[in-house]
């Protein structure tokens, strides 16, 4: 038995290849995030020691405010352009937490995986579940899935839309619908989905909610800033796939120059898109997904509106491009 | 930043068996990897007593295995973590389904410490005196997940059974 076993450790572990291009670069960008929240934590604590003196000199033995870790207060350091983790997702104190992200959800119930979703009360949180929108409920649940979500996740193929907003804090997440948006005009009572993929967060959300609390839910939601940067995207893909803004498949490539040219063009787009801000109409976009021989993925989210000009990788970067520009590129890989 | 003597070719060299390690601490490629950079984090900062006399490497794998460890008694202090990241809603309609991915699942759906024990013992090819050394807990310890670990792997309704035989 312990050989067998040893066996099929050995199988498993030589299937094992690093998604990780560049190791020392990823870890020594978390010595450098792990030091500056070690500098911001020091601080805070100063100031903190500071408001606590100075609150007791005003108010004599009453003390009070915000929480140290309110989330509607602090003020995080901002991530790294580029994708890197998989977040943990807990919920502690009534805050859901994943990566840089935050959610306020005082007075809900916390499940597990384990637990069946068409079995829980309103209003809960499930870790880790495997749910599928519309699933086998026969009454609409008030629900938020979280589950970590790997850098080298990929959205759904199919009939999927597919858009991003940014939410506050200045995270770009990307939401996919099913042609009606759940965060658009419609009535409030009416159960809608959402999912909401947020890669700096490390995050996969599903939203089973009634429209007007859905929109109030997602507006809570607090992430950290992060820098602004070009485009990451690793070569050696072996395929690309170009999905339009109908979510259907408008192009394949498989020839090596084709994808590496689309790679280094998507690469060289050189002006970031400050952190944070909008973009306007940005009601649809492209996605162009490399696949790479160990079965990973990187999404490129390509707007191609007149007033959203812009690309957001799923491992980092978010930069302004123009359409026209893009028109041109993806003519000359496809044709 | 850059990297002190030594630990760039450290990493360079050391980083694919270090995420193997990793990934069948965790059952899970992404966490894997993920525990894996955490603990060259904690190697960076002890590289001075670490390089160039020390043992990088075992300092390395037992700051994983025992934050591996340490996993499986997150729910004692209500901390709730994933214990599965797929990387789709609906199923990746472009990965496969085979034996290496079959032992990771059964990994994962066991209880963390009962993973790490399986993984130090048959793979690391520890004894239970070297493991409880290794996770500062009793040999005791050590022989009860060792048990009920190999038990849940043959379960006759685990994804192994065709593997290993029902237990």
């Amino acid at each position: 038995m312990g050989d067998r076993v040893k066996e099929l450790l050995d199988r498993a572990a030589g299937g094992v290849r690093p998604r990780e291009p560049d190791p020392v670069g990823a870890v020594l960008g978390r010595v450098r995030v792990a030091r500056r929240r070690r500098i911001a934590a020091a601080g805070a604590a100063a100031v903190a020691a500071c408001t606590l003196v100075a609150g007791a000199v005003v108010a004599g033995t009453t003390l009070t405010g915000p929480a140290p870790d309110d989330p509607a207060t602090a003020t995080p350091a901002p991530v790294a352009s580029a994708v890197t983790g998989t977040a943990t997702v807990t919920v502690e104190n009534g805050v859901l937490r994943a990566g840089g992200l935050r959610l306020p959800l005082p007075g809900w119930t916390v499940a597990t995986a384990d637990q069946g979703i068409c079995e829980t009360v309103r209003h809960t949180v499930l870790i880790a579940a495997s749910v599928i929108p519309g699933g086998p409920c026969t009454d609409p649940a008030s629900y938020i899935s979280a589950r970590g979500a790997r850098p080298t996740f990929t959205l759904r193929k199919g009939d999927q839309y597919a858009r991003q907003i940014i939410l506050t804090g200045g995270q770009p997440a990307f939401i996919l619908h099913n042609g009606t948006d759940p965060l658009g005009p419609g009535p409030d009572s009416e159960y809608r989905y959402l999912t909401m993929w947020v890669p700096w967060s490390g995050v996969d959300l599903l939203f089973s909610l009634p429209r007007g609390e859905l929109r109030q839910v997602v507006a809570a939601i607090r992430t950290e800033p992060v820098a602004p940067g070009t485009l990451v995207v690793p070569p050696g893909a072996a395929r690309v796939v170009i999905l339009g803004t109908d979510s259907e498949v408008s192009a394949t490539i498989t020839e090596p120059a084709r994808i590496e040219d689309l790679r280094t063009w998507l690469t060289g787009l050189e002006e970031p898109v400050p952190a944070g801000v909008e973009c306007p109409g940005d009601t649809a976009r492209q996605r162009v997904v490399f696949l790479y021989p160990d079965s990973t993925y990187v999404t490129v989210m390509v707007g191609v509106d007149a007033r959203c000009g812009e690309a957001t990788s799923s491992r980092g970067g978010r930069v302004k491009l123009s359409a026209d520009g893009w028109n041109r590129q993806s003519v000359k890989v496809t044709r | 930043m850059t990297a002190p003597d030594g630990f760039a070719e450290f990493v360079t060299a050391r980083y694919a068996a270090l995420v193997r390690h990793g990934v069948l601490l965790t059952g899970d490629h992404g966490l894997g990897e993920d525990l894996t950079q955490d603990a060259l984090v904690k190697t960076y900062r002890a590289w001075r007593r670490l390089y160039p006399d020390g043992a990088p490497e075992a300092y390395t794998r037992q700051v994983m295995t025992r934050a591996a460890w340490r996993a499986g008694r997150r729910l004692w202090r209500r901390e709730r973590p994933t214990v599965s990241v797929p990387d789709t809603a609906g199923g990746d309609p472009y990965e496969g389904f085979d034996t290496a991915a079959a032992v990771l699942a059964a990994l994962r759906g066991l209880p963390a410490q009962q993973r790490v024990v399986l993984v130090l013992r048959y793979w690391g090819g520890l004894s239970e005196r070297e493991i409880a050394a290794e996770l500062n807990c009793s040999v005791g310890t050590v022989k009860s997940r060792a048990g009920r670990g190999i038990a849940a792997l043959r379960r006759p309704d685990g994804p192994l059974v065709s593997l290993l035989g029902a237990g």
